[in-house]
């Protein structure tokens, strides 16, 4: 049983229809990204996945349906955001920041763990614990991000946009750090405009396009097909 | 004189400090300028009235009852009112304040219009550094500053603290930690009007109980708040020190009557040079 089946999924922001019957499975332990052009409705998908936008259809989380559950609910099942933009804590130190992403956490010892791991994945912020989140490079903005999601003990990790406005170099980091984490069997649902990084992780691809699912598979087959590679994939 | 300034300067700034930090606590967690924080103040005045010497229960149980109705009616009005409009700044100032005359002329209809006075926990005089002051403002004193730094404690230490500081900085990443933002909108409202419900009752004693005793509070509450630097939960402490000191030297050097008038000037100077107040901009634990 997949972790996530999204049926059918439609969200308007009035009379726009944003998403239009968007369906996708992500099974456990796999990495599932999302590709498509700017405002094809990716950071929609995630949100709506994550209940911060009212939408019709179906998301069943673990074979839960989980369209009437209060956002506030799913970090503590599971399903940790990891959203576009970031939106650290600007005025907590970096140290704050990871407190908060254990928020819904109680187990002290394992949140330890994380956190050495967490400093593992990305010394730099073992080195700025006390710094504010605002005052930090893009790039230690993005690593903070990520690792204040994995203090969520996320199962399910939904990441918007990692390598954004990033430097090649830093770009690289960042997709180090998600390869690891997928390493440790976290499940990811990747949103991606950077092709050429999401597909060096993903076992299946879904590419969105105006709303709507304009293609999908694993990636071998996606590859296969020179006019989806062409159109979409960037890569011709 | 110098004693005089420092001693009562202080008790003033306490005062202050209690009714600006929610005022404050509001706009920094929801930003949310609500107009209705003074009738925080004079309805657990009222409600002090209503228990202790209307119902004569005993002093500590009228004060408790006093604060918990003050902390039910923020929540009522929150629900009832703000929370509908909160989308408009505009309408909650609107709203807000009209729900202040309402409140007042419901407390002018059921109590009267004229002044009345409510018991204090203590009687007396007290004198420190050769000043002689009431014993009632030495506990108002006491108690302000208590409060303050629970506060302090409960926003740097506590989960519930910490979850409000969040939601004040990014509402949506809060809610991607997991926190109700909802309930931590409650919590910073009942907060809030607790602070400012102490001050109606530990205050009120030495201070007349009237009809329209929120007005000036409440302006002064956003004077400082202004000053502090929106949204600077230290930085309204700051400015309500600054406050209570500036009326005070003012009072006792030139009069009582310019005091209000120098405090404004004070504040208009500081926003002229330092647009953001004198702490920042942002909430700042
Ligand atoms: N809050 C909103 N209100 C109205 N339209 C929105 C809102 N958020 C996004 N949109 C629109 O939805 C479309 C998809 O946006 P988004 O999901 O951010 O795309 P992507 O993440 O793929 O760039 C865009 O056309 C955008 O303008
Ligand atoms: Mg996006």
């Amino acid at each position: 049983m997949p972790i996530l089946e999204v049926g059918g999924l439609s969200v308007s922001y009035g009379s726009a229809l944003i998403l239009d019957e968007v369906s996708l499975e992500v099974e456990f332990s796999q990495c599932v990204a999302v590709l498509g052009p700017n405002g094809a409705g990716k950071t929609t998908l995630l949100r709506a996945i994550s209940r911060m936008v009212p939408s019709r259809g179906s998301i069943r989380y673990d074979g839960k349906e989980i369209t009437s559950t209060s956002p506030h609910r799913l970090p503590g099942m599971g399903v940790v955001h990891c959203p576009e933009n970031r939106h650290l804590f600007p005025e907590f130190t970096v140290m704050e920041n990871l407190e908060m992403g254990a928020f819904t956490r109680r187990d002290k010892k394992a949140m330890g763990e994380d956190l050495e791991r967490c400093f593992r994945i990305f010394p730099v912020l073992a080195k700025r614990k006390g710094q504010l989140a605002g005052t930090m490079s893009g790039g230690e903005q993005q690593m903070l991000a990520i690792a204040r999601a994995m203090m969520g003990k996320p199962r399910l990790l939904l990441l918007d946009e990692p390598s954004i406005g990033l430097a090649q170099v830093v770009k690289e980091q960042i997709f180090q750090a998600v390869r690891e984490i997928k390493g440790l069997g976290v499940t990811l649902l990747l949103v991606e405009q950077d092709t050429t990084m999401a597909l060096g992780i993903a076992d299946q691809v879904y590419i969105l396009k105006q709303g709507r699912i304009a293609a999908s598979g694993a990636l071998e087959e996606l590859f296969r097909d020179t006019r989806i590679k062409d159109l979409y994939l960037g890569m011709g | 004189m110098g004693y005089d300034i420092l001693i009562n300067g202080s008790i003033n700034g306490a005062f202050y400090a209690l009714l600006a930090l929610g005022f404050c606590l509001m706009f920094g967690v929801a930003r949310l300028v609500n107009l209705y924080h003074g009738s925080y103040y004079m309805l657990a005045a009222y409600f002090t009235y209503l228990f202790a010497v209307l119902l004569r229960w005993p002093l500590l149980l009228a004060v408790a009852a006093s604060l918990s109705g003050v902390v039910a009616v923020a929540i009522l009005v929150d629900r009832v009112c703000v929370n509908r409009v909160r989308q408009s700044s505009i309408a909650v100032m609107i709203c807000t304040l009209g729900l202040a005359y309402f409140t007042q002329y419901l407390v002018r209809i059921l109590f009267g219009p004229r002044y009345l006075s409510i018991p204090a926990f203590v009687s007396g005089n007290a004198g420190i550094l050769g000043v002689v002051i009431p014993s009632t403002r030495l506990l108002a004193f006491g108690v302000g500053i208590g409060l303050i730094l629970a506060l302090w404690a409960f926003i740097g230490k506590t989960r519930a603290g910490r979850s409000i500081m969040a939601v004040a900085q990014d509402p949506e990443a809060a809610t991607y930690m997991g926190i109700n933002t909802a309930a931590a909108f409650t919590m910073a409202t009942g907060i809030s009007a607790f602070l400012a419900g102490v001050a109606g009752t530990v205050v009120a004693p030495f201070l007349s109980v009237d009809p329209g005793m929120w007005l000036l509070p409440l302006i002064k509450a956003f004077a400082i708040v202004i000053l502090g630097g929106l949204g600077s939960l230290w930085g309204s402490v700051l400015a309500a020190f600054l406050l209570g000191y500036l009326e005070t030297g003012v009072s006792l050097l030139l009069s009582t009557n310019v005091r209000e008038i120098v405090f404004l000037a004070v504040v208009l100077l500081v926003l002229i040079i330092k647009p953001s107040g004198l702490l920042g901009k942002s909430l700042t634990a």
